[in-house]
């Protein structure tokens, strides 16, 4: 069955249910949305992500693939982490990064120490906090990961 | 800064009734166990700094420009 909503930043879309992804536990602070959308900005590969509230319509996340802003990136997700969600491989984790975007951009920050975590077959996931050992902080400002528009010139 | 040295099983004192017990020491962690009333609220503090940062996500007005300075800032640039 066909819902419609109201999105933050993408105008008003349709789902059916089976496109949700759930937060048993919510976001932090978020601790009582559970149903979200994931949805692309634009179609291109290196497009933002926003994770949408199906149940907030004012409640949206701008979300950036941590392995483009940083290659090497190496979250040590916890057995406990693994095991919540259902996968102890790791190899069906889907990982995402929420952004503080200002303006100037120059201002924007990315949270890489604590990314969405989302089983890419049952559309399970958790925000996780990594430890505070592996060098990941809350605010890493985005104009260092992301390479500048204008460094040819 | 009050500074304190406690070995496993010891205790520090907060006020009339709050009292924190080391009851186990690892090798870079501590566990404690922590007997408080009720109302007062007691959360690991990085849990409190995701949950503001999360907040300022959600409440960022974002502006048609900032979105297209992020829709065009190729990050696979080689």
């Amino acid at each position: 069955m066909m819902k419609k909503i109201e999105t933050k930043y993408c105008g008003t879309i349709t789902y059916t249910p089976d496109e949700l992804i759930r937060f048993p536990d919510g976001l932090f602070g978020f601790e009582g949305l559970h149903d979200f959308l994931l949805i692309r900005l634009e179609e291109d590969a290196a497009s933002p992500y926003c994770l949408q509230s199906t149940e907030d319509p004012n409640v949206a996340f701008i979300m950036l693939d941590p392995f483009d802003l940083v290659p090497d990136y190496a979250p040590d997700l916890s057995d406990e982490d693994c095991a919540r969600l259902g996968d102890s491989t790791g190899e069906q984790i889907a990982l995402y990064a929420i952004c503080v975007l200002r303006e100037p951009m120059s201002e924007s920050t990315v949270n890489l120490r604590c990314p969405v975590a989302m089983h890419m077959e049952t559309r399970i996931a958790f925000q996780v906090m990594l430890g505070g050992d592996n060098g990941y902080t809350f605010r890493h400002k985005l104009s260092d990961l992301v390479p500048r528009e204008d460094s040819s010139c | 800064m009050l500074i304190l040295q406690r070995r496993k099983g010891e205790s520090i004192q907060i006020g009339e009734d709050i009292t924190v017990t080391v009851t186990e020491i690892g090798t870079d962690r501590v566990r404690l166990a922590i007997s408080a009333p009720r109302d007062v609220s007691i959360k690991r503090t990085e849990l409190l700094e995701a949950a503001q940062i999360n907040q300022e996500a959600a409440d960022t007005a974002l502006s048609a420009s900032a979105f297209q300075q992020l829709l065009k800032n190729p990050k696979n640039k080689e």
